[in-house]
């Protein structure tokens, strides 16, 4: 499971972890099963097609014309880190992953009534926090509540899947 | 933004992101806004909050959906109240209670007798005191009514004047609540820079309760306000050591500085962007000059010189600490060249010196020593040259007293050559008449011993008359070899 971490962004690893919880939460199971229309599978193909997409529509609002197949790995992750810091101080922090997710799972909305769109809202929104949680306490080393680039790096890179027994107390 | 209290140093600080809101998503596309629930007339947006709009009679509220899981806390807000007019009302409160209030309470939107901590920006004068708009902070356990017609100056814990209202940037207010010590400070929206806070209160022994909701509400009456807030962001303080470290990240630094260089570039192509497309970007600030009326821009201009005013006088205060940090320096440094000076009176400095001058007599010894040296083998070399010339002048002389000898030799080089030959021929016949007298005095011998033919014998008359014949011949061919060569170099 991990392995496919490593290969993408935030935002497949953050979908990595959420399926690798969905996977441990036996009430998550039952409401979604394999064949749920928002399952596993369809969502981790559909976030490897269209990574490029969405990085090319981040860079279009930030204001850069750069063609993506000019940037390197680091070059993309930067601007994948760049793209969400909308409050320009070099950090992530919980709320901008939350927009981060939601803004890249804007199409599943698209299409639904009002009421469904208000329930998938809020049960797509519980199920990102959750993931955002697992994420910080992996990623967040000096557990200032903020994702700074070198942690974002390290974090999307690979290097640690285990949570800290200490800091898992702690919280 | 830095750690303004000091009170604050060496402490831990974590965001708490489900205590918080922000723009640019603050709302989500239903309206909702994540961990908060707000009711009332607030009105939430991507961009902020309006608890309480410009309208008579209004009163709204946001409140934390969980309650806090941390002990102390420092809570930034940024927040405006506009409205037309001088006076307004009725302002904006900050919560933190055990319980979550009301949405439309008599409190500024919330409910009385709550059990915590309000901080109140009031902006109406209700004890007619002429001091407002007032920030003020007020505890409560849950027993008092809060009392309106006084603005509550009787159970105030303590505050400041501040004038919140109509300001060009955004007011901020940041409320730290650490180690049972309460702190407010202010940013009067007069200048954009996030680091120009004032303290505006700071209480100690302030027990508040343990893990309580925050909130924001705020209310309007006869006179109305838009009451908006746009940041709501909230830190947990840790004591150093509670929390523990991690090691930082592997390749810090080198990570650190490849993001500089990915941010440089970043901006290029931003700066390119805006080059290649003007249009898209004009700023906000042209639009708005084109609704600006002339009072206005009379004020904005006012306003604007002020500025530059204090920005001034906040560099002359910066100089002038400068200059007084160079001043102690100078006076330290002084204070070191006295304590300097006492070492040169020692007598163990007297004879230092002479050494010196010793070591340099005897180098200075040296150096005329080598020099006279070298003088000595150049006049030696003088003197060899000058033999040189001694001798180059003799041969000049002796080549001179030959030269008018060497014009006479050449002219008579054939002479010369003649006379040589004429030697050698005569020298030929010596050789010949003494090898003759020679013969002649053998023979005389025995014709004294024996006696000799008269008749067979060669005469002196006829020996005498070959030789002349002899040398006559050598003569003549010796000149006609010399008219021979003679006539070649003519030739040639």
């Amino acid at each position: 499971m991990y392995r496919m971490c490593n290969l993408s962004n935030l935002l497949n690893f953050i979908i990595c972890i959420a399926s690798f919880s969905q996977n441990f939460d036996a009430t998550l199971a039952v409401k979604r099963g394999p064949h749920h229309p928002r399952g596993e599978t369809r969502r981790v193909d559909q976030h490897l097609t269209h990574e490029e997409h969405r990085i090319d529509d981040d860079l279009k609002d930030m204001g850069v014309q750069a063609n993506l197949d000019d940037l390197s790995e680091e070059e993309k992750i930067f601007y994948m880190f760049k793209a969400h810091d909308n409050d320009n101080n070099n950090a992530l922090d919980g709320l901008e992953m939350i927009q981060s997710a939601m803004h890249h799972n804007y199409d599943y909305f698209k299409n639904n009534e009002r009421d469904a769109y208000l329930q998938n809202a809020t049960d797509e929104l519980e199920h990102f926090i959750e993931a955002i949680d697992k994420f910080l306490l992996i990623a967040d080393d000096n557990n200032d509540g903020l994702l700074h680039y070198p942690e974002f790096v390290k974090a999307i890179t690979g290097g640690k899947e285990q949570p800290n027994v200490d800091r898992n107390i702690l919280r | 933004t830095g750690n303004l209290s000091p009170g604050a140093v060496g402490v831990h600080r974590r965001f708490e992101y489900k205590y918080s809101f922000k723009p640019p998503y603050l709302a989500q596309k239903d309206g909702t806004v994540p961990f908060w629930e707000y009711g009332g007339n607030a009105i939430a947006s991507s961009e902020s909050v309006r608890v309480a709009p410009s309208l008579r009679s209004q009163k709204g509220a946001i409140w934390t959906k969980s309650q806090t899981n941390f002990d102390w806390w420092d809570v930034e807000i940024v927040f405006r109240v506009t409205g037309r007019g001088r006076i307004g009302a009725d302002g904006l409160a900050f919560w933190y209670t055990t319980e979550k209030g009301d949405y439309n309470g008599p409190v500024f939107g919330s409910s009385d007798r709550w059990n915590g901590l309000a901080i109140m920006f009031d902006s109406f004068d209700n004890d007619n005191k002429h001091n407002n708009p007032y920030i003020s902070a007020v505890l409560n356990d849950g027993t008092k009514l809060y009392d309106h017609a006084e603005d509550g100056t009787t159970q105030l814990l303590s505050g400041c004047l501040r004038d919140f209202r109509n300001k060009p940037f955004p007011t901020r207010a940041r409320i730290e609540y650490y180690n049972n010590v309460l702190t407010v400070m202010i940013h009067n929206g007069m200048s954009n820079n996030n680091d120009d806070y004032e303290l505006c209160l700071r209480a100690d022994g302030v027990n508040l309760p343990k893990n309580g909701y925050f909130g924001i509400s705020a209310a309007t009456g006869g006179l109305a306000d838009d009451h908006d807030v746009f940041h709501f962001l909230t830190t947990s303080l840790h004591a150093a050591g509670q929390v523990q470290e991690q090691p930082k990240v592997e390749n810090q630094e080198k990570l650190t500085q490849e993001y500089k260089e990915y941010q440089d570039k970043l901006e290029k192509q931003k700066q390119e962007y805006k080059k290649d497309h003007p249009d898209e970007h004009k700023d906000e600030e042209d639009w708005e000059e084109f609704y600006e009326s002339e009072n206005q821009r009379e004020l904005r201009q006012i306003w604007q010189g002020q500025s530059q005013i204090a920005d001034h006088l906040r560099e002359l205060s910066r100089k002038v600490d400068e200059i007084i940090g160079r001043q102690e320096t100078t006076l330290s440094l002084v204070s070191r060249n006295a304590g300097q000076a006492l070492p040169p009176p020692a007598a163990g400095g007297v004879p230092q010196q002479q050494l010196p001058v010793g070591a340099v007599s005897r180098s200075d010894v040296d150096l005329l020593l080598t020099n006279q040296n070298m003088l000595l083998s150049s006049i030696r070399e003088i003197r060899q040259l000058v033999g040189d010339i001694n001798v180059r002048t003799d041969n000049i002389q002796t080549n001179q007293k030959h030269a008018p000898t060497a014009q006479i030799q050449s002219t008579g080089y054939d002479v010369q050559t003649l006379i040589a030959e004429m030697r050698d021929g005569m020298n030929q016949v010596k050789q010949g008449i003494t090898h003759v007298g020679q013969r002649l005095a053998a023979p005389q011998g025995a014709a004294q011993v024996a006696n000799c033919p008269t008749g067979n014998c060669v005469g002196v008359t006829l020996f005498l008359s070959v030789t002349v014949v002899q040398l006559l011949l050598v003569f003549i061919y010796n000149v006609f070899k010399n008219r021979s060569e003679a006539q070649a170099k003519k030739f040639y």
